[in-house]
């Protein structure tokens, strides 16, 4: 594996099968009553996060402290990271506390790579902005692959407001690359203006989940209504929330994914998210299994 | 007397071997006496200097960018013997006390001559317009509110109408603000990829179409600047074969780049216009080569150093290019493009002088000497020592080109 994870394109296929094969094993010690292996020790892994994220910023410490790391934490309000700050010099003063492998998460897409110029070490992109968020992709990624037990041929549908997601770019980037058909479903006005030709989209739910073997909603910021992008949450969840009466799935073990913290009623209805399809709990594992592999390729080499 | 021998110089649109001198006036003459001790040009190119028409000197205000020493390095160091100095200074120049200022400033350092631009409007606010005539008085040549395009069409049209009643040459920088503001990059495959807010084309081309009716409709001729898409070049194409009186400028990296050089997120590419895709860039090449273009002009904006190492998003819009824009439009347009250099060394001096009804700088018998000897066959890497502006946000560092600007004489004197 490269020295840095910034995008899913720094993985090659067989490397990403790889994550997921390490990641099962990961999965099953975290199952034991003993969970901790000593892969990390002597390592130490910086959590740098400029933005405020509970869950990720969790599953990377927790994932880290289960391979026996030190962890160093940075939030924004420690690092007083400013708009006008030089990020070199940000990081510099951190160079200083000899970190092996910086997890970054930033505002600004494109920071986690100006970081890799500056630092010896490597860094994990843990979200940058709208770029890219790498671990998530993986996650996703592993989670159907873990379910079908390949991904290839399967039918993804992905709902939701898919241009300002961080997750988006790093899931179409995996899931086209393990060979898996994907179909985008919202409103024009929450699509990019550009994406990838092997994607199809439309406005229709129905023919988008019809054959859909996972159906996927992402978050709907709040804000959205407010700046003439959607009229309201009760007209988004309509004709694009994951709702009971709109799947009319002939598939019986298709499953249901969101990255999370999901807003029920919204892009996604809570007796979905309750049902036996979802898998959305199970997400939260997966993310630190994986996260747990990617450690362990990093340190492989 | 400099005497200069073996040069291919450029007279009536042709490179031609001529000896010349500069006389103890400064003035160009053919009348050489045989035997003197002269300077050996062979091989080499001797141009009349170069023009800009939009250059960001930053003075008064932010001179942490740039000053008027560093620039007027820059512009000799680049070939050129005049600029045209932007008016988002800091306080902006919207009255003639700044233009007073920036005239008598200028000429402290002889090394160009800096025409200077006003405001249209007060602080560049698009509200209320800006003393234009008492700045023309004071030596503004043109008018624009670059960077902060007037969004009010019934102040835009005052704005016209108030310039042209004193004769000002008019520029815009076509931006819808609603349309770009959230943006970073061209809107499209690299704003997605990038993560980023695209600046869509239709930023500009709306605001194009909006001046070309103003225009044709109050019957005053507008100069559109920093043109960078092919939708807009066509629409002022189109508008010009209907009479209509628009004008229009690119830039040297809008010829020569792409919206793919941002994806590195390296800031010294990011631009306002963004740069665009490979069909605009071609499409602007293409009308440089059919000599369908008014001007080339260098929209120099230089940033202070600890700038370029904020986010992509925080680093502010602009590259530094003064110094080296007549060599990279030699590296684009005539060894990549086969445009003869005598092709388009016009629209970037004699065109825009035209524009501004200045008068021309030529290679003629008793005429003050401003030209500049260019080494076409020299290739070089560029270093950040060898950019004489203050910004050093020229993504050229480190880059190998070819061609090198050897001297440049103003008024007879060598400044560079
Ligand atoms: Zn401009």
């Amino acid at each position: 594996m490269k020295k840095h994870l910034i995008t899913i394109s720094d993985l090659s296929k067989n490397e990403i099968i790889e994550i997921f094969k390490q990641g099962k094993v990961f999965k099953d010690i975290l199952q034991r009553p003993i969970k901790k292996i000593p892969t990390l020790r002597g390592k130490t892994v910086g959590l740098l996060f400029f933005e405020p994220s509970t869950r990720t910023k969790l599953s990377f410490e927790l994932a880290a402290k289960r391979m026996s790391a030190d962890t160093i934490n940075f939030s924004a309000s420690t690092s007083s990271l400013k708009k006008n700050e030089s990020i070199k010099d940000t990081i510099m003063t951190l160079e200083a506390m000899k970190i092996d492998i910086y997890v970054v998460r930033h505002p600004s897409p494109g920071v986690p790579a100006m970081i890799t110029k500056i630092i010896k070490g490597s860094v994990i992109n843990a979200g940058d902005g709208a770029h890219a968020h790498p671990t998530q992709g993986i996650l996703d990624a592993y989670t159907v692959w873990e379910k079908f037990g390949d991904v290839k041929g399967l039918h993804i549908a992905i709902l939701g407001d898919v241009k300002y997601s961080r997750v988006i770019r790093s899931d179409i980037e995996i899931f086209l690359k393990l060979g898996a058909h994907l179909t985008l479903c919202t409103a024009k006005t929450l699509m990019p203006n550009w994406i990838d030709p092997k994607v199809k989209y439309t406005t229709n739910i129905e023919k988008a989940v019809k054959d859909a073997d996972v159906i996927m909603g992402l978050r709907m910021q709040k804000e959205r209504q407010d700046s003439a992008i959607i009229p309201d949450e009760i007209e988004f969840n309509t004709f694009f929330g994951i709702k009971n009466i709109k799947i009319a799935n002939k598939k019986n073990n298709y499953i249901v994914m969101h990255p999370g913290p999901i807003n029920r009623g919204i892009e996604i209805d809570g007796d979905i998210a309750d049902s036996k399809h979802s898998v959305i709990n199970e997400q939260v594992t997966n993310g630190l299994a994986t996260r747990m592999a990617i450690f362990y390729a990093l340190f492989q080499g | 007397m400099k005497t200069f021998k073996d040069g291919l110089v450029f007279l009536n649109g042709k490179f031609v071997k001529k000896d010349f001198a500069i006389d103890n006036n400064g003035k160009i003459t053919f009348k050489i006496s045989k035997g003197v001790k002269a300077e050996d040009l062979k091989g080499k190119k001797v141009i009349p200097s170069l023009f800009d028409l939009h250059t960001h000197t930053r003075c008064p205000g932010q001179e942490y960018k740039e000053d008027f020493d560093h620039i007027t390095k820059a512009a000799s160091h680049g070939g050129f013997s005049e600029i045209c100095a932007m008016p988002n200074t800091k306080p902006v120049a919207d009255n003639e006390a700044i233009i007073d200022y920036i005239v008598l400033e200028a000429e402290k350092f002889p090394r160009c001559k800096i025409y200077p631009f006003g405001s249209m409007t007060v602080n560049l606010e698009g509200k209320k317009l800006s003393r234009m005539g008492l700045m023309k008085q004071s030596g503004a040549i043109g008018v624009t509110d670059d960077g902060m395009c007037i969004q009010n069409t019934s102040t835009m049209v005052k704005a016209m109408q108030y310039a042209s009643t004193h004769d000002l040459f008019i520029m815009d920088h076509a931006e819808d603000i609603n349309l770009s503001s959230q943006g970073q990059v061209n809107e499209g495959e690299t704003s997605y990829k990038m993560g980023y807010g695209g600046i869509p084309e239709i930023a500009e081309t709306t605001v194009i179409l909006r001046d070309i009716e103003l225009s044709r409709y109050l019957e005053i001729p507008i100069h559109i600047t920093h043109v960078s898409t092919k939708r807009s070049a066509e629409l002022i194409l189109k508008a010009k074969a209907d009479g209509v009186q628009v004008t229009f400028d690119i830039t040297p990296h809008h010829l020569s780049f792409t919206e793919k050089d941002c994806l590195g997120f390296n800031t010294d590419f990011k631009v306002n216009p963004p740069l665009r895709n490979e069909k605009d860039r071609k499409f602007l090449v293409d009308l440089v080569k059919r000599g369908k273009v008014d001007a080339i002009a260098t929209d120099h904006a230089p940033h202070a150093e600890f700038e370029k190492e904020f986010a992509f998003n925080n680093a502010p819009f602009g590259i530094s290019s003064l110094d080296t824009a007549f060599v990279l439009l030699y590296n684009t347009l005539t060894i990549k493009a086969k445009i003869p250099l005598e092709k388009w060394i016009e629209f970037i001096s004699s065109k825009p002088r035209n524009l501004l009804k200045l008068p021309q700088k030529e290679l003629k018998e008793g005429v003050m000497a401003n030209f500049f000897i260019f080494d076409s066959e020299k290739k070089w890497k560029i270093n950040a020592d060898d950019i004489f502006s203050k910004g050093k946000n020229n993504p050229l560092i480190g880059k190998i080109l070819n061609g090198k600007i050897i001297n440049t004489y103003f008024r007879g004197k060598k400044v560079y």
